[in-house]
């Protein structure tokens, strides 16, 4: 006798369903996505490249000293606007803040500015390095000359890119 | 001759199929639940205490002289309660102002105007990336500040914490 593909039940070989089968795929997929997450170390598009490591600097301009004094060597750095990590500190220093200032005559000089300090970080971060380009965690493009609100678990405050080594 | 087996208690109501998707899901959830407690990315919160210094400025009509230690503080705008006032000094407000004659720049004394430099400690939750009072308020250094205390506000920014882990 002639088996049919598809019963009056609507059941596959009188075996299974259309709709068991959709349960059995989504549960395949859930529990492939619950392994990637949890462990296999990271996402599966981490987990696939290998990051490249670059360090920049950020010229923090004229803050106050706690300011300074709130950032660390270790400290872990995020952008302000998403979140996204870009770095770890790996040096700072300081020194007394200096700008452009107007004089009477409408010139400008470069010149001190009282009881304020400039900041530099050194940050190393991952990520991805692709045709000249730098991304932080493989998102956050790297660029000097750029503005970067960023913030640590003490302080949030913002910097231009100096250099990208 | 009627083949139909008879079924009896929940087998009325599942097949086989049925329980091996439910047993499976649990299985999913309770992965799903050991998963997320052992996993380091799950932000860990402790509780404990925060000490930060906040720069009110500038403040009018000698308003800053109102702020006593002891003094219960909330956020203006989202009630927020930020702590309790520890310690508190009063000083001229400065303003940054361009020295046209010599260049550079300078904070120039506002004589009719005061800056309070108030501390204050606070019950917290930390995680590895934030320090958190009265329920919703991050505090980082260089974050604005809308402060209300009893009689008196003020505005200005967080200017210093003190960090754990300072030596």
């Amino acid at each position: 006798m002639k088996r049919r593909i598809i019963d009056e039940k609507g059941k596959f070989f009188g075996v299974i369903s259309a709709i068991d089968i959709l349960v059995v795929l989504v549960l395949l997929v859930l529990g492939a996505a619950v392994y990637v997450r949890f462990f296999s170390g990271g996402t599966a598009a981490t987990a696939a490249a290998k990051n490249d490591a670059f360090t920049y600097q950020i010229n923090i301009q004229e803050v106050r000293y706690t300011t300074f004094e709130s950032l660390k060597i270790g400290d872990d750095v995020y952008d302000s606007e998403n979140g996204t990590w870009i770095g770890k500190i790996s040096d700072i220093s300081c020194q007394p803040a200096m700008g452009e200032s107007p004089l009477a005559d409408g010139t400008f000089v470069y010149s001190p500015v009282e009881d304020r300090y400039d900041v530099f970080l050194t940050l190393s971060s991952e990520g991805m390095i692709s045709n000249g380009r730098y991304y932080a965690s493989r998102i956050y493009e790297v660029t000097t000359n750029s503005k970067v609100e960023f913030f640590t678990k003490y302080c949030t405050t913002s910097g231009y890119v100096w250099t990208i080594d | 001759m009627n083949s139909k087996k008879r079924t009896n208690g929940i087998f009325r109501f599942l097949n086989l199929f049925d329980i091996i998707v439910i047993l499976v899901v649990i299985a999913l959830v309770l992965v799903l639940y050991f998963a997320r407690s052992e996993n380091p990315a799950t932000p860990a919160v402790q509780s404990s205490t925060v000490i930060y210094t906040v720069a009110l400025t500038p403040m009018v009509n000698n308003s800053a002289e109102l702020i006593k230690v002891g003094d219960e503080l909330v956020d203006k705008l989202k009630k927020y309660d930020l702590g309790t006032v520890k310690d508190v000094s009063v000083e001229v407000a400065k303003k940054r102002a361009d020295d046209l004659v010599n260049g550079g720049a300078v904070y120039g004394e506002m004589q009719s105007q005061q800056s309070a430099i108030v501390t204050i400690e606070s019950a917290c939750t930390q995680t590895a990336t934030q320090i958190t009072v009265g329920g919703g308020f991050t505090v980082r250094v260089g974050e604005t500040v809308n402060v209300r205390g009893p009689g008196y506000n003020g505005i200005g920014y967080i200017i210093s914490i003190d960090r754990e882990d300072a030596q």
